[in-house]
């Protein structure tokens, strides 16, 4: 409600951008109207509706995101458990050392650093964008991993393993941020799950280490680790943001930075204001897919007493 | 749990998939081309072109023209006019022009017939005749032919017959040729603007072009990427490549990163701090050329203190030329002392130089009634140009050497749409920017930059307005002898160099790093690159 109030100021100031007649407070309905039917405005660049442009950007970012997130969950989940487990030990104190000191790498740097060993020096994967631009990959969903795969392009096999080799990069160095987050909540989950009486129980009933862990540990750890995620997931987004910047990653960050230097104030409102709102909804997501996961928290949902 | 336990064998499955993966040969190389350029166009039609972004982008890829520059010899070469003649008083130019010619065919246009008369006199008329439907269809307007006045110099266009037009001239001009081959004097399809009225959408003349050229225009992502098709009904030779692709950088370390990694395989204007660098590595190759451009510090004659000529020469006196050339241009620049580089046939050797010297510049700032010095303002391009390789740290250079005079500069960093737009509304003390002349006529410099009527037309910022100047321009586009225009723009260049309303800076080589592999790659003084006959060995 605010950025909305704060965006119409903005605009109106410009003149002939909003239709300004009648007095101020129709003008913000009239306004508040407009973007709740999608119309965003144009950018003064090239006269594209913000909106298309949005959603021709967003999809991009949101696949850095995932996939950072999915690489967090895979690497941080095995090792917080195995930190989790060990609490206490050397091994426990080494990887949160290890990982406290990713996460304090300033990402700009980390990125240009990977960017140079990785591309530049070893030749092993390309250095920016999202795809070798000489596959022609219709736009479908704009999740460029399905596109490729449902493309009827003759090369669209090559496509996807070229559009793999450009998401890699800048997944690893996203993945920095929630990474040392789910290893942190993974291992303070698990050494209080481990200390909790129904693990001796199943120790003492022949189970295996690994089927412990399976069985008890992870289903009871994991779901009170995913709000604590949901919530990171706004400081992902605006590492995207600089991530995109430094890899030339065509997602809303590097779209927003174009649009404030060339001071188009329609995009860059369209553009915060669409960020926000998906901050705001990815909150709430997060807190339905927990009530849908942690039994105890569904409990809670219909316990009167 | 059973879905757990197959992780286990997911993971190492994708990665041995990922593996393999890297080592295939992808043969869509062979056929394709990857242009790492600098900027976005602003259209895809030269004619409301201003910056040289949009004239790489569009004109040798999409179009012809009637006649163009040969880059090697200098002479006019026929293109979609294969011969011309001119009438005694030289007020009559007649073209023959070429037949079976074929336009592009796309997904949103199909031609039915090929090149002729018509679609000449469609692209003329669009500027000449504000009545035309499609005269005022450019929000850019067109700045080139607006900058010649092309409306007053043209008096006629007839067509004679299907493959023969008459341009009638005003005044002889010895220039007119020359614009014809220009960049900007592109053809379109008469046909295509037609269909384009049917359906309501005449501004896609300029947004879906469509044009004779080798190439064809597929898709275009704003300040993404370009992608072109290769046009197999060319009339001359098809292009060598099938697909060619624009990827936009602005950054030049991500081009060179590009180039080295050979996701791209010609980057446009290599910073040139990077020139010793990329020349050591042995799978990527530089080509230089002279350039027929110039890099100036000008100033807006409206505004005090730089509507005083006393003002603006002290300035030049606290230019240190080697310093640029060192440290911006790397040695791969010329000193300029007029605005016409030293290649030029109008050149006059015999300007006098401003001399770096400090103490003088101070002692000329206090005798035009400023002893304390006073505060202005440099306008810089934040990306390379051709001219300028880096115009931050040129006003940075600058910057500091007036704080010695007691001058406190402040330095405003643009992208160059916005500069335009500044530069517009006039609210500027002095900027730093540059010319690529469009053709190899001397009258090209002078006219847009400092000519009265270009103030209007808005491609003259320094806003100076010298009626003797003015003079010597027309009469010399009037003129058919070299030793009558000579002797005038020499006079032309000795009043710029006494009344300054710009400082020659530098005269930039052309750069251009390729991978080795290529073969073929055109590029012309005049700031265009063209690709049709580029191979890939």
């Amino acid at each position: 409600m605010a950025l909305t109030v704060i965006g119409f100021y903005l605009r109106s100031r410009i003149p002939g951008d909003l239709p300004l007649d009648g007095n101020l407070f129709s003008n913000y309905l009239d306004y508040l109207m407009a973007i709740a039917q999608g119309d965003l405005g144009v950018t003064s660049g090239t006269g594209q509706p913000v909106l298309d442009e949005i959603l021709t950007v967003f999809p991009a970012t949101l696949e850095l995101c995932f996939s950072a997130f999915i690489l967090s969950i895979a690497i941080g989940v095995p090792i917080g458990t195995i930190a989790g487990m060990r609490r206490g030990s050397s091994l426990d104190s080494t990887i949160m050392g290890i990982s406290l000191f990713i996460f304090s790498i300033p990402v700009f740097w980390l990125a240009s650093l990977v960017m140079m060993y990785f591309a530049l020096n070893w030749d092993w994967l390309p250095v920016t964008g999202r795809l070798n631009l000489l596959y022609e990959i219709d736009s479908v969903t704009g999740f460029m991993l399905i596109d490729t795969l449902i493309s009827d392009n003759p090369h669209s096999q090559e496509a996807f393993y070229d559009a793999l080799k450009h998401l890699l990069l800048p997944t690893v160095v996203l993945a920095t941020v929630p990474t040392t987050e789910v290893i942190r909540q993974m291992r303070n989950h698990v050494s209080d799950v481990m200390k909790q009486k129904y693990i001796k129980a199943a120790a003492s009933k022949g189970l295996s280490k690994t089927e412990i862990i399976m069985r008890h540990v992870l289903r009871n750890a994991i779901p009170n680790m995913i709000p604590h995620l949901g919530l990171q997931f706004s400081t992902v987004l605006t590492t995207a943001m600089v991530t995109e910047a430094v890899f030339s990653w065509p997602g809303i960050g590097r779209w927003l930075i174009n649009s404030i230097y060339q001071q188009d104030h329609a995009a860059i409102q369209g553009g915060m204001l669409t960020v926000a709102i998906f901050v705001v909804t990815a909150n709430v997501l997060t807190e339905i897919l927990t009530v849908v996961i942690h039994p105890i928290r569904r409990k809670e949902l219909y316990a009167q007493h | 749990m059973h879905i757990l336990n197959l992780i286990k064998y997911i993971l190492p499955l994708s990665v041995l998939l990922l593996l393999t993966a890297c080592g295939e040969q992808t043969q869509i190389k062979q056929n394709g081309l990857s242009y790492c350029t600098e900027g976005s166009p602003s259209s895809f039609n030269p004619q409301t072109a201003t910056s040289n972004v949009t004239l790489d982008a569009t004109t040798s890829q999409l179009y012809n023209r009637l006649l163009f520059i040969d880059p090697n010899t200098q002479q006019f070469k026929a293109g979609l006019a294969i011969d011309w003649e001119i009438s005694e008083d030289r007020l009559s130019y007649r073209f023959f022009l070429r037949k079976n010619v074929r336009f592009h065919q796309t997904d949103y246009f199909t031609p039915t017939r090929p090149f002729n008369a018509d679609d000449v006199i469609f692209s003329f008329a669009r500027i000449l005749d504000k009545k035309h439907p499609y005269h005022d269809v450019s929000e850019h307007g067109y700045p080139f032919f607006e900058g010649i006045e092309l409306d007053q110099q043209i008096q006629s266009l007839v067509k004679i017959d299907d493959y023969t037009i008459e341009f009638k001239l005003a005044l002889p001009d010895s220039s007119f040729i020359a614009n014809l081959a220009s960049d900007f004097s592109v053809i379109l399809s008469a046909e295509y603007g037609d269909s384009l009225i049917a359906l309501d959408r005449q501004v896609d003349i300029d947004n879906l072009p469509i044009g004779t050229g080798p190439f064809k225009f597929k898709e275009y992502r704003t300040d993404n990427f370009i992608r072109y098709q290769r046009h197999d009904d060319y009339w001359s030779d098809n292009a060598k490549i099938e697909q060619l692709i624009f990827d936009i950088t602005p950054n030049s370390s991500s081009r060179l990163a590009k180039l080295l990694t050979q996701e791209c395989d010609i980057m446009a204007y290599p910073a040139a701090s990077q020139v010793e660098m990329i020349s050591e590595h042995d799978r990527v190759k530089i080509s230089v050329e002279t350039g027929l451009n110039v890099a100036y510090w000008a100033f807006n004659s409206e505004k005090a203190p730089f509507n005083n000529p006393k003002i603006r020469r002290a300035l030049a006196h606290t230019i240190n030329q080697e310093t640029l050339l060192q440290a911006v241009y790397y040695n791969t620049g010329v000193n300029a002392k007029s605005i016409l580089p030293p290649v030029s046939w109008a050149y006059n050797p015999y300007l006098k130089s401003y001399k770096y010297n400090l103490a003088y510049a101070r002692q000329l700032i206090t005798e035009a009634g400023y002893p304390n010095g006073f505060k202005m303002n440099i306008m810089a391009l934040k990306s390379s140009q051709v001219y300028n390789p880096d115009a931050v740290k040129m006003a940075e250079l600058i910057q500091s050497e007036l704080a010695q005079i007691g001058i406190e500069a402040k330095i405003i960093k643009y992208e160059w749409q916005l500069m335009e737009k500044k530069l517009q509304q006039g609210e500027y003390d002095s900027y730093l920017l540059g010319w690529v002349a469009d053709n190899n006529d001397p009258d090209n410099f002078f006219r847009f930059q400092l000519s009265c009527n270009a103030i209007n037309t808005g491609s003259n910022y320094t806003r100076w307005c010298n009626s003797e100047f003015d003079d010597l321009i027309n009469q010399a586009v009037t003129e058919t002898e070299y030793i009558e225009r000579v002797t005038l723009y020499y006079r032309a260049q000795e009043i710029i160099q006494q009344e300054l309303p710009l400082i020659p800076l530098a005269h930039s080589l052309r750069l251009h790093a390729y991978t080795s592999g290529l073969k073929g790659v055109e590029t012309t003084a005049f700031g265009g690159i063209n690709f049709i006959n580029t191979v890939r060995q």
